[in-house]
């Protein structure tokens, strides 16, 4: 009966569109052409690739933003890089 | 000595064209000189949207190959004296004009004219270098949805990059009674999003539809969409016009109601 006090939270698209929007556009603005980010990943997988063995299926690389000291927005190369085991012959 | 505007986008059907004419239209009826231009080659709309399509003899290509002079291709609006219309070819593609040859072009009607618009296609290839080659200053056209904004936001980078930096938006087809449900972008997350400084906020019209049926503009038409377009042209007439405010957020007694109708 008071489910309508709880949709309302469901019914805010807009705002879900303006917080889509600027993650967006950062990764958009920081011109990271498609070529460039595939090299970094590339890059990424193979160095890290001579010392653990990387979980290539999960690996997941993006482009984000961070505030710094002087509270203006940088932009944040994240890489998320699950590896299963080190690899010995690399010591 | 003329004000050169491109009117552009990226994203296509977010109304340069019918901000073009209108605003062209608003320009003109205040007496000046504003010449349009059409540089949608292969794709011409301009023509159509004013209800010029029948007058066409000569077009920018015909002048850019030597054709003709310019003063053969311009068509003058019946309706306003001071309005000129330069047509777009539509057999040919993009390729029959080079942004040096807008630019030459350009100069060349810039003493001639108060202001000169150009409609800009979308996309970012080059039809709209083409466009901007000539242009001082921009106005970007964007709707209030995602897709829209982001390509928006692109091409300010392009302006930017290529000199353009007088940038001005227009949001286009705001939908007050959306916006108050969450349902839309407000006008405040779209500029604060594109940090770029609004000219004019144009709501969402049937009229829109109704007078590009007829070929009519909405200047002096007293409908909501005429009348903001009618205040952008004062803006860049140099007045300050302060932007409409939302309609007032109803009483709660309304917003229940509005909620239970909606749900």
């Amino acid at each position: 009966m008071f489910s309508f006090l709880f949709k309302r939270s469901v019914k805010v698209s807009g705002k879900v569109a303006s917080r889509r929007l600027k993650q967006l556009l950062m990764a958009d603005r920081v011109s990271c052409p498609a070529e460039i980010t595939d090299s970094i990943y590339t890059d990424i997988v193979s160095v890290l690739s001579k010392y653990v063995e990387i979980d290539t299926q999960n690996i997941d690389i993006k482009i984000t933003q961070k505030e710094n000291q002087n509270r203006s927005m940088v932009p944040l190369l994240t890489v998320y890089a699950p590896f299963k085991e080190v690899n010995r012959h690399s010591v | 000595m003329g004000e050169v505007f491109v009117i552009t986008s990226g994203k296509g059907g977010v109304g340069k064209t019918t901000s073009t004419a209108n605003i062209g239209a608003g320009l003109a009826a205040a007496d000046k000189k504003t010449v349009l231009i059409d540089t949608d080659i292969g794709l011409r709309n301009l023509d159509v949207v004013m209800g010029l399509e029948n007058r066409i003899v000569y077009h920018l290509v015909d002048i850019i190959e030597g054709g003709c002079r310019i003063k053969q291709a311009l068509i003058r609006d019946r309706r306003y004296p001071n309005l000129f219309l330069l047509p777009s070819a539509q057999t040919r593609d993009k390729t029959s004009v080079s942004p040096e040859q807008m630019k030459k072009l350009i100069e060349q009607l810039r003493d001639d004219f108060d202001y000169i618009l150009i409609d800009c296609p979308a996309g970012i290839e080059r039809g709209f270098y083409n466009a901007i080659a000539g242009a001082d200053r921009a106005i970007i056209v964007t709707t209030p949805e995602v897709s829209a904004i982001r390509d928006a936001d692109r091409i300010t980078g392009l302006l930017e990059a290529s000199h353009i930096r007088n940038i001005h938006l227009i949001v286009n087809r705001i939908r007050y009674d959306m916006v108050r449900r969450g349902d839309m972008m407000t006008i405040e997350d779209i500029v604060d999003i594109l940090s770029l400084d609004l000219i004019g906020v144009i709501p969402d019209d049937e009229n829109v539809v109704v007078a590009t049926n007829q070929g009519e503009t909405l200047i002096g038409s007293g409908t909501a969409s005429g009348k903001a377009y009618e205040n952008i042209c004062r803006r860049i007439m140099g007045e300050e016009v302060p932007l409409a405010c939302y309609p007032p957020r109803r009483s709660f007694f309304f917003r229940v109601a509005d909620y239970l109708v909606h749900r």
